[in-house]
């Protein structure tokens, strides 16, 4: 998008809104995006479907009108900022009217922008993905590489607040589906940096624990329901920070007496190991950015300190409704979508101890390797985790055991208080994140290697 | 869209091509409690454009034009160039068929979309506020109108509009200091598909019973799945049946054979259809993204599969019949009283945190959000601990209830009872 042309024209109408209405701002989104995908028996190559739309946000103190529209040109914003003056929002106060003002414009920093980059070699990347993963194993039928870049610009404009941002990355991932005839199984593995062209590739010892864990697969049993000691992969502590407690702390959610969290606050929902923060700031990740969809500039928030929970993560709504300190977390799917307090990259903070210690002093446990999908449940605070995989642990040795699916529940403070060792190899993984079953924007999530005692089942 | 079909027609490089425009305005409203928290209107215009290259196999790629976008020359050229660098073997599209006609339209919803989810919202106020010990926690309604356009070079072309409705609401329980909620959702085309008043009755009862709802016990138990997430148990076998994984064999199910493979089939004989006709149903149209006409189609019948998903480049590959992506999904009810089937479970599960089902491997894992412990005289609210199996499994030994509910994107068994299922508990 041409930034500076469509800031020209926004300022006019923002300040046009905020002479009418008590608190007035517009945001434009852009997102693009290319896929290609390879397999052995199908090749393909498309944009991902393009998202591009402004729009203008009214608050008057006690509700939201929003109009939002994909036409970007001086006629569709004007007929949509009359249609927004006329939704009938009250006159006031608003307390945001008078924040500092800023202007900015910022990207985040690659060593190879994808936009430079031919396509022939994203394609011939795929191409070497998939073939080298079809070269793993006999019983590979089906290897699905795939190159994928995005790129996200936003623009804010609001009172005495101008910011642009460019979010752009890269990825890589090869899925590798095995058969014995009997049984299909499969496992997965994704580039494990972040950044630009160059981050999109698969590390060395990558491919052989790809395939060793997929053909483990195929003989994988069901784990026996019950509770275990449980060692959880930077991955898997990963998904355990954001559906266990990240999900929990959002502040709309205080707003609207769903999260249990509320009375908790200052209050020790976890063993003293254990920390926990969300940063957009965090260099080069996933769920990085420089200011959130509200013109709040990024800032790193630490939502649990030695087990004590000390800060929720806000958006204006809720900010303005509950006090405190405002975090830079009020983020939307696009344009098209409502701001809602959201996480940016939530993680477990690093402790004294390592992966080999924590396997070593297990006598009967599980280790959880791979997640598949997650759920919260702020009010109940409880959690649901789906693991692909784990791995039987026996007198201090991972065996030969595999499990799938996995699925850890419990009770969040039980889980988060029985954390007994923390190790020091903290990993971030992009999500996508949906607020309840939709919203879906991207997160950063992960942590170190965690011990703790959960139910599984 | 006279422009995009000149440009693509006239391109030199461009051996076929389809382009699906989609027009869409949707009204959005938002509760904090009672109260309304933000009122959104969207407007949003996409034409997603597929682009075919001969060179010799057959590349393809995709782009998409928004408002405002210019260079239309620059991205055909990009598609071209795109296409060029991936191959697969050559097909065709589909040409030009009669659509049939389905409902889709609910004129309210058309147009006094505003109005429509104003009076849901002040009917659903007005419910939760005359049920005892809860309160309307927050809701979100979308009303949406869309207007879908289609052509492809074999001069297929089609033209429809639909509407949806999308609700979601959470209620909470209170008891003393304790509190509980439930999450519901729904999506249908029509406001006289949804009962308000009756959805937001049920959850009361649900919130109020998992406010009561203690651990259950862990074990292998038959249970009996009922609600919103049952039907995903029935993803696996759409996916199996999907000519696209047939063709990159790493679908287990063949043609004439038992889906449940080697397993012996204990239970009611699975009977499955994709149903693109399906009045009002979420994912019926008159057509594919493809072009290809809308049908009913039976999948599965008495546990044996029948016939593939196949869209027109993969029917080619198979030499099957071209039947577009799935309609809704239609599953044959069985003939036990749903009481009868319960009867025979241990426990009852009405509701997971989200019910994750591997398309793959059919392995399935869920927690309980609420369920029914049948053991005793009187059935006792259970939550939290989980749910795990296969599907493959099973569903060999299921058995269905004769009552039946429409989800929107699925018409079956109201509840079916797995024999023997795992469960993690105390």
């Amino acid at each position: 998008m041409d930034h500076e042309i469509l800031t020209s024209r926004l300022l006019e109408i923002v300040d046009d809104l905020n002479q009418k209405l008590p608190y007035a701002y517009a945001l434009v989104t852009s997102d693009c995006g290319l896929n290609v995908t390879f397999s052995p028996r199908q090749q393909a190559v498309s944009e991902d479907p393009p998202s591009r739309g402004a729009v203008l946000v009214a608050y008057d103190g006690q509700s939201f009108g929003e109009v939002a529209t994909a036409d970007l040109s001086p006629g569709g914003l004007w007929t949509a900022a009359r249609r927004l003056a006329s939704l009938g929002l009250g006159p006031g106060p608003v307390k945001v009217a008078h924040h500092l003002p800023l202007r900015g414009s910022y990207t985040n920093e690659v060593e190879i922008d994808p936009a430079t980059v031919p396509l022939e070699d994203k394609i011939d990347l795929a191409r070497q993905l998939c073939e080298q993963g079809r070269a793993l194993d006999q019983r590979v039928v089906d290897c699905q590489a795939l190159y994928a870049e995005s790129q996200r610009e936003t623009l804010y404009v609001g009172p005495g607040r101008v910011l642009y941002q460019r979010l752009h990355h890269a990825r890589a991932g090869v899925t590798l589906i095995v058969s014995n005839g009997r049984t299909t199984a499969y496992d997965y593995e994704f580039s494990q940096k972040r950044g630009g062209f160059e981050a999109a590739r698969l590390q060395d010892d990558q491919w052989p624990r790809l395939a060793a864990n997929a053909l483990a697969l195929l003989d994988a049993e069901k784990v026996p329901p019950g509770e275990y000691d449980v060692i959880a992969s930077p991955q898997v502590a990963g998904l355990i920070a954001h559906e266990a407690f990240g999900h929990g702390v959002e502040l709309d959610m205080f707003v609207k007496g769903r999260a249990k969290a509320a009375a908790y606050l200052g209050k020790r929902v976890g063993s003293e190991l254990v920390d926990l923060y969300d940063d957009p700031t965090y260099p080069g990740g996933p769920g990085s950015y420089f200011f959130d969809d509200e013109g709040q500039p990024a800032s790193r928030t630490t939502i649990l300190k030695a087990g004590m929970f000390l800060q929720g993560l806000s958006d204006l709504y809720s900010w303005d409704r509950l006090g405190g300190q405002r975090t830079a977390n009020g983020r939307r799917e696009s344009y098209a979508r409502k701001t809602y307090a959201r996480m940016s990259n939530t993680f477990f903070g690093p402790g004294p101890h390592s992966l080999e210690e924590m396997i070593a002093c297990t006598k009967h446990g599980v280790y959880l390797g791979r997640f598949q999908s997650g759920m919260e449940d702020p009010k109940g605070w409880g959690v649901q985790c789906i693991c692909l995989w784990g791995r039987e642990i026996l007198d201090g040795q991972l065996t030969g055991r595999y499990f799938s699916p996995v699925a850890l529940t419990g009770y969040v403070p039980d889980l988060l208080s029985s954390v007994s060792m923390v190790a020091g190899d903290l990993e971030l993984f992009p999500g996508g994140c949906g607020k309840g079953h939709k919203e879906t924007v991207m997160v950063g999530l992960g942590g170190p290697h965690l011990k703790l005692k959960a139910r599984l089942g | 869209m006279k422009e995009l079909e000149h440009a693509l027609s006239q391109h030199c490089g461009v051996h076929d091509w389809r382009f699906r425009r989609v027009f869409r305005r949707e009204h959005q409203l938002y509760l904090t409690g009672a109260v309304k928290e933000n009122t959104r209107e969207v407007t949003s215009d996409t034409t997603r454009v597929t682009v075919y290259h001969d060179h010799p196999g057959r590349g393809a790629a995709s782009f998409t034009l928004l408002p405002g976008d210019r260079n239309l020359e620059k991205r055909v050229n990009w598609a071209v160039l795109a296409a060029g660098m991936v191959s697969n073997p050559p097909h065709g599209l589909p040409a030009p068929a009669p659509y049939p006609q389905v409902q889709l339209v609910d004129a309210a919803l058309a147009t006094r979309a505003a109005g429509v989810i104003g009076d849901l919202a002040d009917t659903l106020v007005e419910t939760v506020a005359a049920e005892q010990d809860v309160y309307l926690a927050s809701a979100e309604l979308f009303a949406g109108y869309e207007e879908v356009e289609f052509a492809n070079s074999r001069g297929a072309t089609g033209s429809y509009a639909a509407t949806d409705l999308f609700l979601e609401f959470v209620i909470t329980a209170r008891s003393g200091a304790s509190e509980a909620e439930t999450y519901h959702s729904a999506r249908r085309r029509a406001t006289s598909l949804l009962d308000i008043r009756e959805e937001a009755r049920e959850q009361a009862r649900a919130a109020r019973d998992t406010l009561a709802a203690g651990l259950p016990e862990g074990g292998i138990f038959p249970v009996v799945v009922a609600g919103r997430e049952l039907s995903s148990l029935f993803a696996p076998f759409l996916f199996q049946l999907d000519a696209q994984n047939h063709y990159r064999k790493i679908s287990r199910i063949q043609l004439g054979e038992s889906v449940f493979g080697e397993r012996e089939v204990t239970g009611d004989p699975l009977t499955l259809c994709s149903d693109s006709l399906f009045a009002w149903g979420n994912s019926s149209a008159p057509f594919d993204r493809e072009g290809l006409p809308g049908r009913s189609l039976v999948l599965v019948q008495a546990g044996r599969a029948r016939a593939l998903l196949a869209t027109q480049q993969y029917a080619e590959y198979l030499g099957v019949t071209p039947t577009g992506t799935s309609g809704c999904t239609v599953v044959q009810a069985g003939p036990w009283p749903a009481r009868e089937l319960e009867q025979q479970a241990r426990f009852l599960l009405t509701s997971f945190s989200s019910l994750q089902v591997d398309p793959i491997t059919g392995n399935f894992a869920g927690e309980i959000r609420l369920g029914y412990d049948l053991s005793g005289a009187d059935p006792v609210p259970v939550k939290g601990g989980s749910i795990a199996g296969n599907v493959f499994e099973a569903l060999a030994g299921a058995r269905y209830s004769r009552e039946q509910h429409f989800t929107g994107g699925f018409q079956g068994p109201r509840a079916v009872f797995l024999p023997a299922t795992r469960v993690s508990g105390r």
